[in-house]
């Protein structure tokens, strides 16, 4: 019996069983579709004014060699209950990919010292990250990272902004695929 | 003249003589010269592995239409044996806006020379270093802010945030060199 539980291949076999799988990374492909849910902000103002939700939209489609990402925020933030003020913001960024294939360079928004700023993207798993740097005329940063993360359900948003000076401001959310 | 009118007149040319509210930044010229001095880090790792203390070494030349920045980081282990020493050199041309520059070299962030600007506020000059990592896609962003304290006193805060969390701060005096 001890020479069979000792054998070598044996051993290997039981290890090929028991070790975990190495994590992969997911196809962009994985990610298109249309997305929509809610999210909390939380913030130093949130400890004041309350925490604010938040309607989320985003949509990841092809586009050219690459991909786009679309998002809409409502945000409903001030106001009365019966007239809240909203607020809708969208944004859109396209990709292309680069020579490495968890990397992706923003084609339309190239240049941190203007308006649309610099963006670029990476894949890790299950999370496809977006980050925007936006330099001001004053020479302020405001850096902002969107890791959205696909699950059999939906994805899971997680939304930081770092401003110079430390300021800082995030948002959790969670958002359900409604269509490919 | 009244005195009243003696007033006014010297109100009047004081208003002309003194800088527009907001407008007294120091000029970028302020700022040439070679300072030395001591930096301490701020941060776990270096508090266990008694690398805290810092030589630091800057100097800071015209160059062109703008400005260089050259410096020299030795790390100490307790103070004195030296473990780490690095320099770096960087170039900066104005841009659009009176008070940013942009590095000549550093033009690209996912790349290993990375996207350097330099901002210039009151008598403060940061230098501002993106790095995305180009096999992870990560980013560090090392922000170094230099302040003239007086003419020849010149305080130094780094700041390193990685993946969006402060990892490392130094601070630091130096004292120009003559």
């Amino acid at each position: 019996m001890t020479r069979i539980l000792l054998k070598p291949w044996l051993l290997l076999l039981g290890m090929a069983f028991i070790w975990p799988a190495a994590a992969k990374d997911a196809s962009i492909k994985a990610f298109y579709g249309v997305y929509q849910g809610s999210g909390i902000a939380n913030s130093k103002d949130s400890l004041y004014f309350g925490i604010t939700m938040r309607d989320l939209d985003v949509t990841i489609r092809p586009a050219g060699d690459g991909f786009r990402v679309e998002w809409t925020t409502v945000l409903r933030q001030g106001g009365t209950p019966e007239n809240p003020r909203v607020r809708r913001k969208t944004s859109s960024i396209s990709f292309r990919p680069t020579d490495n294939p968890r990397r992706f360079a923003s084609t339309d928004r190239t240049d941190p010292l203007s308006e649309q700023g610099l963006s670029w993207a990476r894949l890790k798993e299950n999370t496809l990250t977006v980050h925007v740097l936006v330099i001001s005329p004053e020479g302020k940063y405001n850096l902002q990272s969107y890791a959205r993360t696909i699950s059999g359900t939906g994805m899971d948003l997680y939304f930081q902004r770092i401003k110079d000076g430390g300021e800082s401001r995030a948002v959790r959310g969670k958002l359900v695929k409604v269509a490919k | 003249m009244r005195a009243w009118q003696t007033l006014l007149i010297a109100l009047a040319v004081s208003l002309v003589a003194a800088p527009a509210a907001g407008a007294n930044h120091l000029p970028i010229h302020a700022f040439y010269g070679h300072f030395v001095g001591i930096g301490v880090a701020n941060s776990r790792d270096a508090e266990i592995l008694n690398l805290k203390k810092r030589d630091l070494d800057v100097t800071i030349a015209k160059a062109g239409d703008g400005f260089s920045v050259a410096w020299v980081t030795i790390v100490r282990r307790g103070g004195l044996e030296q473990v780490d020493r690095k320099t770096a050199k960087m170039t900066f041309v104005p841009t659009a806006s009176a008070r940013v520059y942009k590095s000549t070299a550093h033009t690209y962030p996912i790349s290993d020379l990375g996207y350097g600007w330099a901002t210039l506020e009151d008598k403060t000059l940061t230098v501002y270093l993106l790095v995305v990592d180009p096999q992870s896609g990560t980013y560090q962003l090392h922000s170094y802010g230099r302040t003239l304290d007086g003419p020849d006193k010149m305080h130094l805060k780094f700041t390193r945030i990685s993946q969006g969390r402060p990892k490392v701060i130094v601070e630091g005096d130096m004292a120009r060199q003559k």
